[in-house]
């Protein structure tokens, strides 16, 4: 089962990480580093994000079809006070394996799971 | 430049088209195939998730995940209409190719473009050092990478730059061009907290593989300069780069430029890890 997990973190914890002193980052660092490492052989592809207001948003009016312009605003698709960081896309026998690893995951407020949609064929 | 897509939808509109005829569902199926087909050179990975009713959200009680005190809850981590069902992973030249890629997508009522930076996952093995002296305003930073000092000076004095000048969340290096001789003038542009910036400098030595300085300032700012020099040295394990930067007359803009070189030196000792990975 293909998963993916998305890392969420509240303002704040976000800001607090931005702001640790240089052994917090390098312990921080170290602990992404040792999960990635057990991990290993789990892991698809995974990225951070840059930072919400670095995002574009393109909406698109109509239902369905395509008959009016997109719309090109600045700034994420939803403006709160929780967002994603970044993910990863992990295969795994089950559930329960991807909540384990995701228990572990050192550097954010919390994690969703989400089953990837795996297309037949 | 990866950029990720988010496709976000509308609860009622995904309920609208499972209710849809068939032949409507077939037409929307069909533009996504398309889009799949036109786009396959540029998009790496494409994950459509599952229904929000499937997820389950790991959160932590304590700041920076400390395992003991995760709880498992259902549900996506915010209930709402806009229902985040996918996304792509966008290998685009710039910005703009995203945006015009993202406003073809045919699937979602909303897609959301943001740049993506590596994560950082061997920063235990060998960590970037960078020091700040905010009485001199003098950084010294530096870092080991996997190759030989001819691969590494490529990658401080190339477009390579857009690829490790980073910092996740703070700061993105999009543009660089230089003209690498002593004389010559180099330039990069990117995004900061959301705010466009530009650098730029001039070449003062060019000692390929084990020498390499250049000034460097906000573009347009001529009373900002500051001078960046790069040494380079063989270790058994490839080499050490050493910086140093110096000529800030602002603490503030030192102590965070430290923490820029820190992060960039690891993103710089990742990128050219993985390259020296047998394939």
């Amino acid at each position: 089962m293909r998963y993916a997990l998305l890392f969420v973190s509240r303002e704040d914890d976000a800001d607090a990480f931005e702001n640790l002193t240089q052994d917090g980052r390098a312990e921080m660092y170290g602990r992404i580093g040792e999960w990635a490492k057990k991990h290993e052989s789990k892991l698809s592809i995974g990225e951070q994000l840059q930072a919400p207001e670095t995002a574009t948003t393109v909406h698109f009016p109509g239902r369905f079809r395509r008959d009016q312009p997109p719309v090109v605003s600045d700034g994420p698709f939803i403006e709160g006070k929780e967002i994603i960081g970044g993910y990863w896309v992990i295969d795994v026998a089950d559930l329960d394996e991807a909540l384990e690893m995701a228990k572990e995951w050192p550097a954010s407020t919390m994690v969703e799971i989400r089953p990837i949609l795996e297309r037949a064929g | 430049m990866k950029y990720m897509l988010s496709f976000v939808n509308l609860a009622d509109e995904i309920s609208a088209f499972e209710q849809a005829t068939e032949q409507i569902r077939s037409e929307g199926l069909g533009r996504v195939v398309h889009w799949g087909e036109k786009y396959a050179n540029k998009v790496l990975a494409s994950e459509p998730l599952a229904s929000p009713a499937s997820a389950k959200v790991v959160r932590f009680s304590e700041r920076f995940g400390d395992p003991a005190s995760a709880i498992v809850i259902d549900g996506p981590f915010i209930e709402s209409k806009e229902i985040f069902q996918g996304f792509c992973l966008l290998d685009a030249a710039d910005e703009a190719e995203a945006i015009a890629i993202a406003k073809e997508w045919p699937g979602s009522r909303i897609v959301e473009i943001r740049a993506t930076v590596p994560m950082l996952t061997r920063g235990a093995a060998n960590p970037a050092r960078a020091v700040a002296d905010l009485a001199t305003g003098m950084i010294l930073a530096s870092v080991e990478v996997a190759t030989d000092a001819d691969r590494a000076f490529r990658s401080l004095a190339s477009p390579e730059i857009t690829s490790w000048w980073l910092r996740a969340g703070v700061f993105d290096t999009r543009e660089w061009s230089g003209d690498v001789r002593a004389g010559g003038r180099w330039h990069a542009s990117g995004v900061g907290r959301g705010k466009p910036y530009e650098l730029e400098g001039e070449f003062l030595e060019v000692d390929a593989p084990k020498k390499l300085a250049h000034t460097w300032q906000a573009a347009g700012a001529p009373g900002g300069q500051t001078v960046v020099t790069y040494l380079l040295e063989p270790t058994t394990n490839g080499t050490r780069i050493t910086l140093r930067h110096d000529g800030f007359n602002s603490r503030e803009t030192c102590e965070v430029t430290a923490i820029g070189w820190e992060t960039s030196f690891q993103h710089l000792a990742e990128l050219l890890a993985q390259e020296a990975v047998p394939a």
